[in-house]
């Protein structure tokens, strides 16, 4: 009994590893989810809070063969800074200076209410225009404007996108808008 | 021997670490970058093909034939103020009411075409002129309109 106590215990090796593969798996599936999910291919859809409006139509994203232009109005100030007056999720406060409010097509930014820029802007929308003619003589185009403003944005600055467009010869107008959340079984 | 495990037979082993740390990271930026789209929608218009400011002002007898939905910003309380002539419209119901009776008397009058005429300040909020359009579209009402300022841009 006592040779018994003495002995030393058995040297077993515990062959404990961990088995990688269920993660592996899984971490696949997230990152297929997360890639397919993800819209980095939309470089002119800026962030922005879009009014909610119940009888609106489903924005498919085609665009006739003259093609379409998303512009984009939008609160942004220069160099990160804040301002007071805006919130994005508080409906309350709205933003009237006018210098933050700005017109973005293709990721640049415009300020109508200033005139040099203004003119850019009617230069590049002039251009679309002219792409979406059947002949450069032509009034009218039939190129198709898509305007996103923030619904907090003043209606002034949509004002001033839609006289461009007038200008340029652009008169087919889209306003893209939200659908509510709890009826968005109209788009399923 | 032949109780071995795979791992053991095969002398060449998969390192899958560098793997995993690539998908951790992966995963990652996706998730950072990561969020729902919007469901959106559209609302069609058409601007007139004479340019702004260019249509023809009748210089005849001004019959009035449309329904003006005037759109104010009350700067102290930053309510916006929605009137049909100089009666003002609080409620949703009230105002679509207006509007469609409105449309009627104009329909019975022998100018059912008449529109409904949205004239906004410009320091209104968009979302409440999309609003009062979408109230109106909801409602069946068709022929709706955007009036443009007076005076200079």
């Amino acid at each position: 009994m006592a040779k018994h106590s003495l002995a030393k215990p058995p040297d077993v090796e515990e062959a404990t590893s961990i088995n990688l593969v269920p993660m592996v798996d899984i971490m696949f599936l997230m990152l297929l989810f997360f890639m397919l999910g993800s819209d980095m291919g939309q470089r002119e859809l800026e962030e922005v809070t879009l009014p909610l409006a119940s009888s609106i139509k489903e924005d498919k994203g085609d665009a006739p063969k003259e093609g379409r232009t998303t512009i984009n109005i939008y609160h942004d100030m220069k160099h990160g800074q804040v301002c007071a007056d805006y919130d994005a999720k508080d409906i309350q406060r709205i933003c009237r200076n006018d210098d933050h409010w700005k017109v973005g097509i293709r990721g640049h930014d415009y300020n109508v209410k200033d005139p040099a820029q203004r003119d850019k802007l009617r230069g590049l929308l002039k251009r679309d225009s002219d792409e979406g003619k059947a002949t450069l003589t032509d009034r009218v185009s039939e190129r198709l404007v898509m305007i996103r403003a923030d619904g907090k944005a003043p209606y002034g600055a949509v004002q001033h996108v839609m006289n461009l467009c007038a200008e340029c010869g652009i008169y087919k107008i889209e306003t893209g808008a939200a659908q509510p959340p709890a009826d968005n079984s109209k788009f399923k | 021997m032949a109780h071995g495990s795979a791992g053991e037979d095969n002398p060449v082993g998969l390192n899958v670490a560098p793997m995993v740390d690539i998908i951790f990271c992966l995963c990652i930026f996706f998730m950072c970058s990561f969020h729902f789209k919007q469901l959106e929608g559209k609302f069609e218009a058409w601007l007139p093909k004479d340019g702004p400011g260019n249509q023809p002002f009748p210089t005849d007898v001004v019959v009035i034939e449309e329904v003006r939905i005037s759109m104010s910003l009350d700067a102290s309380t930053q309510t916006v103020i929605r009137k049909i002539g100089s009666v003002s419209f609080p409620s949703n119901d009230e105002l679509i009411a207006a509007v469609k009776g409105g449309l009627a008397r104009h329909a019975s009058n022998g100018q059912p075409n008449a529109p409904a005429i949205i004239d906004s300040m410009p320091n209104v909020p968009w979302k409440d002129v999309i609003g009062v359009l979408d109230l109106c579209k909801a409602n069946g009402v068709t022929r709706i309109q955007m009036s443009e300022p007076f005076g200079p841009k």
